[in-house]
């Protein structure tokens, strides 16, 4: 598209993307300082950039599972086994995790961390989006703690080429300025790092943490936040399926118990006001069930899955 | 879909490349961008709709004349800002006249700052991630060839190809601050 510079939309696109020449990049940056349609377009392309960022994949450890070598979670996992006496066999450890992949080639998302302490009957809650207050929180009730990081952003000495979340760590102890880690694969293990640097690694996985709770009073519930990814016109279509199917599931399966339709809920005698179809729920409930079917459905896109609609034809 | 791809199938008119990439890929894309461009309500589909006419007039010039210097996603999305920026500007105006951009006195941008290089080099020093810096400055400046960046930096050349990225995105976040801060702008 023309404009008052005469950059091409190819060449901003080439700009963007760090495949101009020196002679380009001045030119375009020069042509930025007096053409406010060009300071609004990559305004507009930064912005979009910031968007993509919030609502892009959740964040996957990407060396882990490629060998014996990279197999922190894992790690972090045995370690906490260790911590709480409980008899395990690291060999079984890791073929589970690869057998029911949890351990992937190219790499763990980080929602599986966790899964084999959750398979050894420990009970595991997860969190992205937590704060050191979290964390510290969940130390003081004797929690154990495992974290997602960047490794290299951990050790002053490392160098760090690019942000990701490559790492798990377990956390054992918070002081005002440092804080204390597992690292499964940085001797003598257990060291003590300055706060910032930890924090700086941590962003890189959203704040994400496991929380390795003691009793299930301890649990509380912290869905992944999906207030900021945008569903496109034929997904909120989904959202109405998905919501009169997960009640129809939720019906056949009372039913199946021996649970009949009754105008109040007798536990006793398995009578439920909601045994009806879902075109007769009343909006509350029907509307409970769009809330699950909604979040679930970003839930979806959110840890990096697309949906995409197949056509009529071959429907 | 490779870039070639899709270019080649958005020509041809392919339903199914014109289907997956434009019209559902890119769909939360050109989203975006109408969100950020206009601040009231618009016809998504139909804006959508109007950029894909948009794209494929002059018998797909604007697609035949791609030369693969960036990826088809980035030109999209440029594309689609400058479209979207215009057809806001046509919609403010009460006729339907296209804005004479075109016609405007050019302004040389050669005019506007003749010492770029040392801009750059100030918007290097403002620039807090100094790697970035450093790989701008390897591939951009000094010309260097990816491949052997990479080697030396001890990382692959996809990670490369990333960094570069985000060191651009960087770059140009802290030129735009620096004209709104000091209103560089004419």
């Amino acid at each position: 598209m023309a404009n008052i510079n005469n950059i091409s939309d190819e060449l901003l696109a080439a700009y963007l993307e760090g495949n101009t020449n020196e002679a380009e990049t001045l030119e375009v940056l020069n042509a930025l300082k007096v053409d406010p349609e060009l300071q609004e377009t990559l305004d507009i392309a930064l912005k979009v950039e910031d968007e993509t960022a919030q609502t892009t994949d959740l964040p996957a450890m990407q060396i882990a599972a490629l060998s014996d070598e990279n197999i922190c979670a894992v790690r972090c996992e045995m370690f906490i086994l260790h911590r709480r006496g409980i008899p395990y066999d690291e060999e079984w450890l890791l073929n589970t995790a690869r057998r029911k992949d949890w351990l992937k080639p190219e790499g763990t998302p980080l929602y599986c961390l966790g899964y084999l302490l959750a398979y050894s009957g420990l009970l595991v809650n997860r969190k992205y989006d937590s704060t050191i207050d979290d964390i510290q929180q969940a130390l003081a009730m004797d929690n154990d703690v495992v974290v997602g990081v960047d490794r290299e952003k951990l050790y002053a000495e490392a160098v760090d080429l690019e942000d990701l979340t490559n790492h798990a760590v377990v956390v054992t102890h918070i002081e005002k300025d440092s804080i204390t880690i597992f690292d499964p694969y940085e001797e003598p293990y257990i060291s003590n790092i300055p706060l910032s640097d930890f924090l700086n690694a941590w962003k890189e996985s959203h704040h994400y943490m496991i929380q390795i709770l003691q009793s299930v009073e301890e649990y509380e519930p912290h869905p992944v936040n999906v207030d900021k990814i945008p569903l496109d016109g034929n997904l909120e279509e989904l959202q109405e399926a998905i919501a009169e199917n997960a009640h129809d599931v939720w019906a056949e399966a009372r039913i199946k118990e021996g649970w009949t339709y009754g105008e109040k809920r007798d536990d006793t005698n398995k009578k439920h006001p909601d045994l009806v179809p879902y075109t007769a729920l009343p909006d509350s409930e029907k509307e409970y069930d769009r809330i699950m079917a909604f979040n679930t459905i970003k839930l979806v896109k959110k840890l990096g899955f697309d949906i995409v609609k197949r056509n009529d034809k071959e429907t | 879909m490779t870039d070639q791809e899709i270019i080649q199938g958005l020509i041809a008119r392919d339903n199914r490349v014109t289907e997956e990439f434009f019209f559902v890929k890119c769909r939360p894309l050109f989203y975006s961008i109408m969100k950020l461009v206009f601040d009231y309500e618009v016809e998504y589909d139909e804006m959508i709709n109007e950029l894909y006419v948009y794209l494929m007039e002059d018998d797909a010039s604007k697609l035949r004349d791609f030369q693969y210097r960036s990826s088809v996603y980035q030109w999209l999305k440029i594309l689609a800002i400058r479209f979207f920026i215009k057809k806001r500007t046509r919609l403010i105006e009460d006729n339907s006249q296209e804005t004479p951009y075109d016609g405007r006195e050019q302004l040389a941008a050669s005019e506007a700052d003749t010492s770029a290089e040392g801009d750059l080099e100030r918007l290097f020093n403002m620039m807090p991630t100094k790697r970035y810096v450093y790989v701008i400055r390897q591939l951009i400046i000094v010309d260097k060839e990816p491949e052997q960046l990479a080697k030396e930096m001890n990382i692959t050349t996809a990670n490369l190809y990333n960094i570069k990225r985000r060191a651009m995105l960087q770059l140009t976040r802290i030129a735009l601050n620096d004209i709104k801060k000091y209103g560089k702008h004419k």
